[in-house]
């Protein structure tokens, strides 16, 4: 390796070259120079730049002084220096002033950094593509109008006549299971058209793309690798292009490495890629086969809006043409960062929102601490304006005071936020796309940067605001203090009673968002969750090849869960309630035959081994559940339909004992067993519980993973351990993954909900402290300021109950203005939370009252000390004073 | 009497002799005064006692060490070396007889 010699940091040198006198700017910044690189040789080049870093601000700082030592040097020495001096010192001189500003600021800079870094991390940063803001997506229109994936030929045909896209990819979702013998791996990613990275204007950052010639039936044995799983699986192993992995125990060849900025929008957490191998002559590639994701890149220069256009016409012909394969004629084009992002949107803009609050709610507060501090300044500024002080000088000086306050918020904020960033982080749902991208970075500390420097222009600007009409008036030289007291205290109480009413948002928002996660977590999910474990067990490799295979290993893990003591029962199901799975099948009945069979209602397919019903506790409304037998006997299919499905096929006819046809099943008609309970399968707050359950024999194929339940007495962290290792000893070259609680499934279906309550709640308290806080400090300035009149009250007879009122009405007049503004806030604004409410109306009464109630009590405690105050003032000390 | 400061900074330019320029002089006082001042309070200070007439300065060679930059040389004025006797003399006047908890030089 050569040496090369470390430089002075160049920024810290412009600064020097800016800011020193002409006369020593040479000698100053040569000596710091010839410092820096002894020091560069002796401690390290770091610690070299960090002192060179010290010094030139040290210099910097001693700028402004240097003006007065030096008569009037040629360097440009701003004011704003000698200011910035005046401020720290006056700022030393009352600590706990200051400590108070800053803290409080803190608090609110703090979840305000972290806020924004995600936001900016996952709505407003440009995805991480060659100009991402023309890749969209496409999606077909189902019955209902709503965006929904689509077909192979479909796509083949967007491609040929759309021409206003310049290349149209399509994406299959695809797990695969890494043939490891010491330690087999569940692997999951998509399987793509060749074009995918090239839409998306991504290269390899290894290797090689794919080409059309990997994309054909029977030559999709190649792969591409993420690039955080090729350096976790292979160390970042260069020479991993070109060898093998064996995938479900086939051999792929690794063909390239994609770079690490890369991030899939479809597939959040996907770690390989392979061709997808599709003609349209192939069944699964039909129109109905609705199981890709197109994805397209729309030409430069042309609107969205065209090219949607030119979809709609499309579609419309694709209608005419196969008028039994589409439901509904329309595409939709989605820009790819809004439709990934659309699901998160709401709570992250909320949560912002919610921070955005608590910073003005802290900002109300400094600005209120500096008035209750300007004013007993007066004197100070009277002398510097009997003296010739220009009203222009204090107003740089209180913006000098301002800005050295809000600089320590900032400093001691950021760090607050960069620490609650990870923890945040890893609260929020792995549903939202670019999570790892989040950071703390130049962007958002401009961002937060731009905050402190509003912040410390609002602090330093009010109280400069009244110490100028202060000048104007001369008042506080004649002994005058009244009038300017008077205008200082309307603009504290103005301020308190925004306070108050920001912190009456906050609360409404967080009593909203509590009720609506009691009320969802109060739904039924139709089953009972308690006491079910639930694993993901797959089977994969050669000796899986056939379904009766896999269908076995199915039924000895059931047998070997079962045979754990303190187990109840245990099946298996193709899909699981509110772990994400999606799996949708049009139903059609025989007896209700459609005009158009791609309008048949969709429905929720559970292929089951085992009892999955009895395990789970879905409740059976008629008929039967499913039995052994069932599985066994395909010459006589059966399947269960869920209450939803059954009316909405038959109304209110009873449909045991009806044929159904679903697609894919082995059979061309199945006889209805039983009707069971409906299940919120997507998610607790949507109430779509329209469902089939199959046994699995009775399917064309078996999928080669399922989810595994197991009923136990009660669960335990022994029993659960127990019963992965009896499934894990079936086959030890299967993995077991996803091991969890029902419970925990569940709880997990509303973890955004979850973060964004305990957000605001916590944003609700600090605003409630505040508000209290800048309540207490008018209370406790007027009576400080009105003690002669409270002692003249005393001396003419009022109670001691009358002197508590005077301040209590006070204080509660305060509250109740603030509270009737923020009321007429949460009306006008809730509904901007309405996407995250369940079961409660974004301006429900009682929630409002309540809130409002609670704040009120809130501001009689913070009352009760001034009151007190009051009482306590001794008529005869008061009136001699 | 002199500032502390500006006797520091005096003393450090005597103790530095022919070669008292920025560096050397901050070098004498972290070793004897055992004080770290920044570049900026040293020749913030320098300028003072410039402008008191207490020291001169005059400018030496740009050197390649120095990214091309001269040295600033600074001597005491005859001025200079009776204000740091005085301030020092003074000094010793102030502490004589009194035991603050240090041996005598």
């Amino acid at each position: 390796m050569t040496y090369s010699p470390a430089t002075p940091p160049p920024r810290a040198l412009r600064l020097l070259e800016r800011v020193l006198p002409a006369d020593v700017r040479d000698a100053l910044t040569g000596d710091l120079i010839e410092t820096f690189a002894r020091t560069a040789d002796a401690r390290g080049p770091r610690t070299a730049r960090l002192r060179f870093w010290a010094e030139a601000l040290g210099a910097a700082w001693q700028c402004g002084t240097w003006r007065m030592a030096l008569g009037n040097p040629s360097g440009l020495c701003f004011g704003l220096t000698d200011d910035l001096r005046y401020a720290v010192r006056v700022l030393r001189r009352a600590p706990a002033f200051a400590a108070l500003c800053v803290v409080t600021l803190a608090l609110a800079i703090g979840p305000t950094t972290a806020i924004v870094s995600i936001v900016d991390a996952v709505l407003v940063r440009p995805l991480p593509y060659n100009d991402p803001s023309r890749i969209a997506f496409v999606w077909e229109k189902d019955e209902t109008g709503k965006p929904v994936t689509t077909g192979y030929s479909t796509i083949e045909d967007i491609r040929a006549d759309a021409t206003m896209l310049a290349s149209v990819a399509a994406v299959g979702s695809w797990q695969t299971i890494l043939s490891d013998p010491a330690n087999p791996a569940r692997l999951t990613g998509s399987r793509v058209s060749w074009n995918y990275f090239r839409t998306l204007g991504v290269a390899p950052a290894l290797g090689r793309d794919f080409t059309p010639d990997d994309d054909r039936p029977g030559h999709t044995r190649v792969v591409v690798l993420t690039h955080g799983f090729w350096a976790a699986q292979y160390g970042s192993n260069r020479r991993v292009i070109g060898s093998t992995v064996t995938l479900d125990g086939n051999p792929y060849t690794v063909i390239g490495v994609l770079p690490p900025s890369f991030d899939d929008m479809i597939q959040h957490d996907a770690e390989i890629f392979s061709p997808l191998g599709y003609v349209v002559t192939q069944p699964w590639a039909c129109r109905t086969c609705r199981h890709l994701t197109a994805v397209a890149r729309v030409r430069d220069e042309v609107p969205f809006a065209r090219a949607q256009a030119q979809l709609n016409q499309l579609s419309a012909q694709l209608v005419r043409a196969h008028p039994t394969d589409y439901p509904a004629v329309g595409m939709f084009l989605t820009p790819m960062q809004l439709d990934a992002t659309r699901a998160s949107r709401p709570a992250l803009l909320a949560i912002l929102g919610a921070a955005v609050l608590v910073l003005l709610i802290a900002l109300a507060n400094v600005a209120n601490l500096q008035l209750a501090r300007g004013m007993r300044r007066d004197d100070e500024f009277a002398v510097r304006i009997a003296l010739g002080a220009r009203p222009g000088r204090l107003t740089q000086q209180l913006l000098a005071e301002g800005l050295v306050i809000a600089a320590s918020g900032g400093a001691l904020g950021i760090p607050l936020g960069a620490a609650a960033l990870p923890v945040l982080v890893a609260r929020l749902p792995r549903t939202i796309p670019r999570l790892d991208a989040v950071r703390l970075d130049r962007p958002v500390l401009a961002c937060v940067a731009l905050i402190v420097i509003a912040v410390a222009i609002v602090t330093g600007l009010v109280p400069a605001r009244l110490a100028r009409r202060r000048a104007i008036d001369g008042a506080a030289l004649r002994g005058g203090a009244r009038l300017t007291g008077r205008a200082g205290a309307a603009t504290r109480s103005t301020l308190v009673v925004g306070e108050v009413a920001l912190a009456l948002l906050l609360l409404v928002s967080a009593g909203l968002l509590a009720r609506s996660l009691t009320n969802l977590l109060a739904v039924d999910p139709g089953f009972d969750p308690a006491n079910v474990i639930t694993m993901r067990i797959v089977s994969s490799g050669p000796a899986y090849r056939t379904d009766a295979a896999t269908l076995d290993y199915r039924r000895r893990v059931i047998a070997a869960a079962r045979e754990v003591p303190g187990v109840l029962d245990a099946a298996t199901s193709t899909s699981l309630p509110l772990s994400g799975d999606l799996d949708r099948y049009g139903v059609t009945a025989q007896d209700k035959p459609l005009a158009n069979p791609a309008l048949a209602p969709y429905a929720t397919g559970y292929r089951v081994n085992g009892d999955f019903v009895r395990t789970m506790r879905i409740h059976v409304l008629a008929g039967r559940g499913l039995t052994a037998q069932d599985a066994r006997d395909s010459a006589a299919p059966v399947a269960l339909v869920s209450d939803a499905l059954a009316r909405s096929i038959w109304g209110g006819e009873s449909p045991l004992g009806k044929l159904i046809h679903v697609p894919n099943a082995r059979a061309q008609w199945a006889r209805v067993a039983g009707v069971v309970g409906d299940v919120r399968h997507a998610s607790l707050d949507i109430d779509d519980g329209r469902a089939i359950y199959l046994p699995e024999p009775a399917w064309s194929w078996a999928n080669d993973e399922a989810a595994l339940v197991v009923r136990t007495r009660a669960n335990s962290p022994a029993l659960v351990r127990a019963v992965r290792s009896a499934v894990a000893s079936v086959d030890r070259s299967q993995p077991v993954t996803e091991l969890r609680t029902m419970d925990a499934v569940v709880s997990r279906s509303t973890a955004q909900r979850q973060l964004a309550l305990v957000l605001f709640a916590s944003f609700a308290l600090l605003a409630m402290a505040l508000a209290a806080a800048g309540i207490y400090g008018v209370l406790a300035g007027s009576v400080a300021e009105r003690t002669r009149e409270i002692g003249l009250r005393g001396a003419l007879g009022a109670t001691p109950g009358d002197l508590l009122m005077l301040v209590v009405r006070h204080g509660l007049r305060l509250a109740g203005v603030g509270v009737v503004i923020g009321l007429a806030g949460a009306l006008a604004s809730t509904r901007f939370l309405r996407a995250l409410l369940y079961g409660v109306g974004p301006t429900d009464p009682w929630m409002l009252g309540g809130a409002a109630a609670g704040l009120f009590v809130v501001a009689a405690v913070a009352c009760a000390v001034p009151a007190w105050r009051a009482v306590r003032v001794d008529p005869v000390t008061a009136l001699r004073e | 009497m002199l500032g502390e400061l500006e006797q520091v900074v005096l003393l450090a330019i005597l103790q530095a002799g022919n070669n008292a320029y920025g560096v050397p002089v901050q070098a004498e006082i972290r070793r004897r005064a055992r004080r770290t001042l920044t570049l900026g309070t040293i020749y913030k200070t320098l300028a003072r006692l410039e402008a008191k007439g207490f020291v001169a300065s005059r400018l030496g060679e740009p050197t390649a060490e120095r990214g091309g930059r001269a040295k600033r040389y600074y001597a005491l004025t005859p001025a200079g070396r009776l204000a740091v006797r005085g301030s020092l003399a003074a000094l010793r006047r102030m502490s004589a007889g009194l035991d603050v908890g240090l041996q005598p030089p």
